[in-house]
Order: structure tokens, then C-alpha cells, then sequence
């Protein structure tokens, strides 16, 4: 499909642009599919370990699959936490170019915003959920392990 | 390298080197917050299409709805019992124009998604959709019987 400009939107009928909407509307269907062959093969090439206490710096990101689950790890003020790898609007990789500024989490896809202690969603350009959180502690080899601290349904993928 | 990148099937986004699907991805994106800028630009221009400069009380029929401008917003009337009510003729779902869909009562249903709001609050009635309420506007009536309204509910 071929990009109109404003003006040549503007000499259409409202059925002409009705008819365009229900095209743009299919083919939406497919720019989501799409997407999720991105989002999910950015998890795929995820590490699949779990990480070492010292691998996470002051202010780093980083995400890794737990069992299966995309995890994302923030450590700040030595305090590790730890949120879903998902966001909770368009189930964006958050650790893929996310920025971490004091406890906020930004999401490098539409800029949503949550709060890496809680899983608040601090700020959003759509209404949203929080993202689901996860306890998180130190195990004996000194990797870091979590725990579900509750369950949120995510639509897979979406 | 698709030259669309809608026709990428998962086995080949699974077959692109790191930085590949980076360039990848990031060529997805300008090409669907493109067709997002477009379809927002073309429910706009519906709405356009659809209003009347001037609505006169008497013309909009019992039950029946009109589409008017408030400065820069498309605004939907609609009237029960004698009574005319305005809500932004947005639908909050995805933006379709409400007066082209249908009124039952005090409930306005988007002919595209069959969202539901009620026209006196502008609250959202479809059960299972994350919408804000739609913004109401107070109406008052010029001389002559024109529909003029008022500031923001």
C-alpha cells in the first residue's frame, strides 16, 4: 500500500477513507505479527543463566530467561531488583535499550515508564498495567534467584 | 533484507546476525509508526468529513446524532428526551468518528468496534477495554436555535 499525503487524504469520501481504514486495519494485523517474531527472537538471544551477583553493575539493565520467563535485573544503591522482561503495554523486551534513571525504568518502545522497586507504572502514554515483580535473593554460589511475587496474565507475545 | 519488512516470516527474522536484526527491527518501526501516524491521520480526516459547521437543535432528529467543531475537536451531539447532549466524537477505542454509529437510548456504539459509551457522562460502557471516559462539553443554544457549546465537563 502506497503512502497518501495529507492532501490527497483530504479528496477522498468519507467512504473512500472508510475503505482505507478497513485496509490499514488488515494490515495492522500483520505489522503485529511481525512484531512478534522481533520480541520474541530478541528474548531467544537472551542468556539463559542466571547471573552472578557482581556480573550486574550500579545502574545496569540486564535481561536473562529464568525457566522460560524473560527476567529484567536493575541494581541500584547495591539493591538488586527484579521486574518481568515484558512490557506490560506492548510486551516489549524492557532490557532492550531501556534506560534506568534512579528507579524508573523506561521502555525503549513507546517510553512507559515503571518503578523497578514495586513494578508501578510511574507514567505511560496509554493507560497500563503495572509490570509483574519479582522477589529476588542471593543464592549460596552467589547467583541471583527470584521468586513470582504475584502473577499478572500477560497476552504472550502481544 | 526485505525491502517490506512485513513480509519476514519468523525462520528469517530467526536467521539475522545480532546487528542485522537490530537494523532490522529499527526499519520495522519507522515503517509501523508510520501506518500509525497514517491511520490516526485518516479517522481524523473522517471525523472531518463527517461534521456540519452549524448544527441547529431542531435538525437533529430524536435519538439521532450530529457531528459539530469545537476549535480544533470534532464534537458528537446527540439527543434523548428533548435533550442534547456532547461527548468528543472520537471513539476512544481507536479513534473512529461516533456519530456514524448508532444510539440506543443514552449509549452511542462505534459502528467499527462496537465500543460503547454513554453520551450524558461520556463513561465507557464496553465491559474488558482499557479507555479513559470521553471528554463532555457543556451545550447551550445560541439565538436562532443554532448549538453552541460550552466549556469542557
Amino acid at each position: 500500500m502506497k503512502t497518501p499525503s495529507r492532501a490527497e487524504l483530504d479528496l477522498l469520501s468519507f467512504d473512500q477513507l472508510s475503505e482505507l481504514a478497513t485496509e490499514l486495519a488488515e494490515e495492522d494485523e500483520e505489522i503485529k505479527r511481525v512484531r512478534h517474531y522481533f520480541i520474541d527472537e530478541f528474548w531467544k538471544r537472551m542468556p539463559g543463566q542466571a547471573i552472578a551477583l557482581d556480573a550486574l553493575g550500579e545502574g545496569e539493565l540486564i535481561g536473562t530467561s529464568v525457566g522460560g520467563t524473560p527476567i529484567l535485573w536493575a541494581k541500584v544503591e547495591g539493591e538488586i531488583y527484579a521486574l518481568s522482561d515484558r512490557c506490560p503495554h506492548r510486551g516489549y523486551p524492557l532490557h532492550h535499550k531501556g534506560k534506568l534513571d534512579g528507579y524508573t525504568i523506561t521502555c525503549a518502545y513507546h517510553g512507559g515508564q515503571f518503578d523497578i522497586r514495586t513494578g508501578v507504572c510511574v507514567k505511560h502514554p496509554t493507560e497500563t498495567f503495572p509490570c509483574e515483580r519479582f522477589m529476588t535473593r542471593t543464592s549460596a554460589d552467589g547467583t541471583i534467584v527470584c521468586e513470582a511475587v504475584k502473577s499478572i496474565e500477560f497476552e504472550s507475545g502481544v | 533484507m526485505k525491502p517490506n519488512v512485513l513480509e519476514y516470516s519468523r525462520e528469517e527474522v530467526a536467521k539475522l546476525a545480532d546487528d542485522q536484526l537490530e537494523a532490522e527491527w529499527q526499519r520495522y518501526l519507522a515503517f509501523s509508526n508510520g501506518r500509525q501516524r497514517l491511520r490516526e491521520e485518516v479517522q481524523r480526516m473522517m471525523r472531518k468529513k463527517s461534521l456540519s459547521p452549524r448544527v441547529n437543535a431542531e435538525d437533529i432528529p430524536e435519538g439521532g446524532m450530529a457531528a459539530t467543531k469545537a476549535g480544533t475537536r470534532e464534537i458528537l451531539l446527540a439527543k434523548v428526551a428533548g435533550q442534547i447532549y456532547a461527548i468528543d466524537n472520537a471513539c476512544g477505542h481507536s479513534g473512529y468518528p461516533l456519530d456514524k454509529g448508532s444510539l440506543n437510548g443514552f449509549v452511542v456504539t462505534c459502528r467499527w468496534h462496537d465500543a460503547q459509551f454513554d453520551v450524558r457522562s461520556g463513561a465507557v460502557l464496553s465491559p474488558g477495554r482499557e479507555m479513559k471516559p470521553i471528554i463532555r462539553f457543556r451545550v447551550e443554544r445560541a439565538a436562532g436555535g443554532t448549538v453552541k457549546l460550552g466549556e469542557e465537563l
